[in-house]
């Protein structure tokens, strides 16, 4: 097991805010050098120079950014250099006040302070303070700006950390939850697995022993569990190739959809094709109808799945109907099923008394093959 | 005042016994339970009660073994078999073992309780599941698998299997093919005895075949 903390995702964001911080620094300086130069006498060459050396440097931080080096030292220390030379053009341009460096050399600390921490924060500080000693004569100025840098430095690496800490702390969690979930999904899918195994493959080794002097019983039961086995693998838990499959499916969902009981016989089996994919469309159509408009808890369903014609009839024992008389909406339903019924060669027959119930009779005539 | 009949619970479902139990209690007596195919043996054995409702599945051999050795030594105790949605072949077994009937677990407590009192009274139960299964085992049996007549229905034990299959009462049923229901209940009574005196091999051959659809 990995002890190494998991990747901190606000690395990122804080690279991209010192780097937008340099930007807006740059710009800054700017326009703090183009009102050094007409108000105060700046010297021309010395503010392009430093300009030009400030927006090389930022557009090589961003490059430098994109690779993933900005916390490589030999960088920030060339960085730092940068920004004491900063430092350094502002003392000999030659202005009468004023300087026009603003928070550029400030960025600089911040990066150390990402990368080193508040050592590294502080240090960068106090290397920007000393040029700043040394080469500015004004003493409380100098002070303050070194107070300010030494601060900043100091303030910011702790809040970097903090805000490191309590996202690893986070991711830390997270994933604690997330594996305190699998672990749980798999106890229960352990669980799942043994009441099936119990329900299937032991059950089957039981008769296997008592039925052990038969070999073609014992045949049959392997292969049986075989197929079973095999299915519920693959996660084929349902056949809905087969009238039965796909009338069970229907059921099941009606009974989901509508919180009806829908209870479903049946008898034999044969392979689906249009003509019964029709049939299994309109017993669906029954069910809900009955489910929906019979006012009862429970639908029968009764498929003779092997016989030619398959039949199927769905019974409710719920209020009813005078067939002769029907509603609009429910001979809407009526016609639909009889329509589809019909244009596959089968027909419908509709029994149902007022107070006692509805029983939906389905005949479709069968292919040839198929049935089993 | 009539006895009240004495009902023994076989499940190996606390919660499912106890919700039985309340249902039930009042209009019968239940004089015991029990949870695994040992401790059902025994205690029936010793209890002797009118009707056992036994669970399909148990823990120790499944309800076809309880079954079978109480009808060994108390061939008078009838069963009544009652499961969730079990595989045909496990529910045809137990009937197959001797079981009057079976019905499923959704069943109504009114329901439950006017097949408890049919089994004591020595008639079949035939839910529409079982029925549906009793159709589709004799259907799959083909006539190279049957013995004697035995192991086939006639027309009109087909007929009153399959108006039950499609969730009719035996009343109904009766009424649609215009015969008592003292008649339907005498053809249920014979297919279930053709069911147990089928050759079991039988039987599994059709699980076997219905499985392999």
């Amino acid at each position: 097991m990995s002890t190494s903390p998991p990747e901190v995702r606000v690395d990122a964001t804080l690279q991209q805010i010192i780097v937008g911080f340099r930007l807006v620094s740059a710009i800054w300086m700017t326009v703090l050098g183009i009102i050094g130069v007409v108000t105060w006498q700046a010297g021309t060459g010395v503010v392009i120079a430093a300009l030009a050396l400030v927006w090389g440097w930022t557009a090589l931080t961003y490059v430098v950014m994109r690779a993933g080096r900005l916390q490589w030292l030999p960088w920030l220390v060339a960085d730092l250099a940068v920004a004491v030379a900063v430092v350094y053009f502002d003392s000999i341009d030659g202005a009468i006040q004023g300087s026009f460096v603003g928070g550029y050399p400030m960025t600089s600390v911040l990066f150390w302070g990402y990368a080193y921490r508040i050592p590294g924060g502080l240090g960068a500080a106090a290397a920007l303070s000393a040029a700043v000693i040394v080469s500015e004569s004004d003493l409380s100025g100098n002070i303050a700006t070194s107070v300010l840098y030494l601060a900043v430095g100091g303030v910011a690496a702790w809040a970097f950390e903090a805000l490191r800490s309590s996202e690893r702390r986070r991711l830390r969690a997270e994933a604690e939850l997330e594996s305190e979930r699998g672990a749980r999904i798999r106890s229960e899918e352990r669980a799942e697995v043994a009441a099936h195994l119990h329900d299937s493959v032991l059950q089957t080794l039981a008769l296997i022993q008592k039925g052990s002097t038969d070999p073609a019983q014992v045949r049959n039961l392997a292969r049986v569990q075989e197929r079973e086995l095999r299915a519920w693998l693959l996660g084929a838990g349902d056949t809905v190739d087969t009238v039965v499959g796909a009338l069970e499916a229907v059921c099941t969902d009606i009974e989901k959809r509508l919180g009806v009981a829908v209870e479903l016989v049946a008898v034999g089996d044969r392979r689906l094709d249009d003509h019964l994919r029709a049939l299994v469309g309109a017993t669906g159509e029954s069910i809900m109808n009955a489910a929906k408009h019979a006012g009862v808890e429970k639908v029968s369903v009764y498929a003779e799945a092997g016989a030619d014609p398959v039949q199927v009839f769905v019974r409710d024992r719920g209020i009813g109907f005078d067939p002769t008389s029907v509603e609009a909406d429910r001979r809407g339903l009526t016609e639909s099923v009889r329509g589809r019924m019909e244009r596959h060669g089968g027909n419908v027959e509709i029994v149902s008394t007022v107070g006692s119930g509805t029983e939906v009779r389905l005949m479709m005539p069968a292919a040839e093959d198929g049935a089993s | 005042m009539s006895e009240k009949l004495r009902v023994f619970l076989v499940d190996d479902h606390d919660l499912f016994r106890a919700g039985v139990r309340s249902e039930i209690g009042e209009q019968v007596e239940v004089v015991g339970e029990a949870d695994a195919v040992d401790a059902a043996i025994e205690l029936i054995r010793e209890r002797a009660p009118d009707v056992v409702l036994l669970d399909v599945h148990l823990p120790g051999g499944g309800g076809r073994a309880v079954l079978e050795a109480v009808k060994e030594t108390h061939p008078e105790i009838r069963f009544l078999a009652l499961s969730v949605s079990d595989a045909p072949q496990d529910v045809v077994d137990v009937v197959h073992a001797g079981a009057r009937g079976y019905v499923t677990k959704s069943i109504r407590s009114e329901e439950l309780i006017a097949a408890i009192g049919k089994v004591a009274n020595d008639d079949v139960v035939f839910s529409p599941k079982l029925a549906g299964f009793v159709l589709d085992a004799f259907t799959a049996l083909t006539p190279a698998d049957v013995d004697d007549e035995l192991a086939s229905l006639t027309a009109r034990e087909r007929e009153v299997l399959q108006l039950i299959a499609r969730g009719y009462t035996y009343r109904e049923t009766g009424e649609a093919l215009f015969i008592s229901v003292k008649t339907v209940e005498t053809h249920v009574g014979s297919v279930l005895r053709k069911l147990q005196l089928t050759n079991r091999n039988e039987l599994t051959r059709w699980a076997a075949k219905r499985e392999l659809i």
